[in-house]
């Protein structure tokens, strides 16, 4: 009883933190006109409210026509999420490369046509093996090239920090966006094998309990990386100056 | 991957200044920014400044530049007052901005 109180907390910390970091983007993106904050902003909105609907489908409404297609919208939320994912990192990250932009489009078709092949054509039934499969696949594509670019240039901007054309607070942004989008990666394989067994079972629940309770540590990085107070700024800085004297002749 | 126009500016500059080749012009700046974590896409003024007071003049001696330290101190007064196209914005002033460390408005 403990344990499933303890995933539904630690979910529902994640939702509402990632939901405030969402709205605090799209205002942001607003007021600025600028792609990064609406597509990183549209990301964590739309994945929190597909999220939403899977789960109200799951666990609200009895197994029929209205539990999938409320599933269904669920899911086209997350496909959206996930393409604004892949479109913030080429954006910010790659954006000359011919092979971002493959991935692009690799996870945009291949996510949003897992949804409307769903719709159109297994209506009545529930996702076939592949197609999960597939949809895990992509998601992992898209927060295992987060995690890769953000984690790539924290190393860059370690160095830079050690010669003072950095700043530590922007550096560890860096380093907390990596290791949350390595979280969501673990977070996507529990939940994608336990959708594969069909959510029933011992090993089922115990990969749904650990995908819940990574909410717990998701939340706190997603929290440091938009809204850090002044006293872990305060810190990261002290930190830095210390290295910085502490290697300097 | 297209590099920044302070890169472009100064390798050749570099080049012309020097009896390096255009190749190795630009693979010395790019084993400069790489050293102190900087990349050749992104590279903005200041910084470049930074390499070139700090870290290029030893890199250059070791190619048999002469006097490389009043060479990239008059490069780098040369690339303060040089007008260059503008510079794409890089992860780390998206990131800062994400978090509030610089003003979303233009």
């Amino acid at each position: 009883m403990v344990l499933p109180l303890l995933g539904l907390v630690a979910t529902g910390l994640f939702s509402v933190v990632a939901c405030v970091a969402g709205l605090h983007l799209l205002v942001m993106a607003w007021r600025s006109r600028r792609a990064p904050e609406l597509w990183m902003g549209l990301s964590l909105t739309l994945m929190l409210v597909g999220n939403a609907l899977v789960v109200a489908a799951l666990e609200g409404l009895p197994p029929g026509p209205a539990a999938r297609s409320l599933a269904l919208w669920g899911e086209a939320g997350l496909a959206l999420g996930f393409v604004c994912d892949v479109l913030f990192n080429r954006r910010v990250f790659r954006p000359d490369t011919w092979w971002a932009t493959g991935i692009v489009l690799i996870v945009s078709v291949g996510l949003v046509g897992a949804v409307v092949v769903e719709g159109l054509w297994l209506r009545a039934e529930p996702p076939s093996a592949a197609l999960v499969a597939a949809r895990v696949g992509l998601r992992e594509l898209s927060y295992g090239w987060a995690t890769a670019e953000a984690l790539r240039y924290f190393g860059l901007m370690r160095r830079r920090t050690r010669y003072g054309l950095a700043d530590p607070v922007v550096t560890n942004r860096f380093f907390l966006w990596g290791i949350s989008s390595s979280l969501g990666m673990v977070v996507i394989a529990c939940f994608g094998v336990a959708t594969l067994l069909g959510f029933r079972g011992e090993v089922a629940d115990l990969l749904m309990f650990v995908g819940s309770l990574l909410g717990l540590p998701a939340a706190s990085l997603v929290w440091l990386t938009f809204f850090a107070p002044a006293s872990y700024r305060r810190f990261l800085r002290r930190h830095s100056a210390t290295d910085r004297g502490a290697a300097s002749p | 991957m297209n590099s920044s126009p302070v890169f472009e500016w100064l390798a050749t500059e570099l080049e012309g200044a020097t009896s390096l080749s255009r190749q190795e012009a630009r693979g010395t700046v790019r084993i400069a920014l790489r050293e102190v974590g900087l990349t050749v896409e992104g590279v903005a003024r200041r910084p470049m400044c930074f390499v070139l007071d700090r870290v290029l003049p030893d890199i250059l001696r070791s190619r048999g530049v002469q006097d490389s330290v009043t060479l990239c101190s008059h490069l780098a007064r040369r690339l303060d007052a040089a007008s260059l196209a503008p510079q794409r914005e890089s992860p780390e002033h998206v990131f800062a901005r994400l978090g509030g460390d610089l003003p979303s408005r233009h």
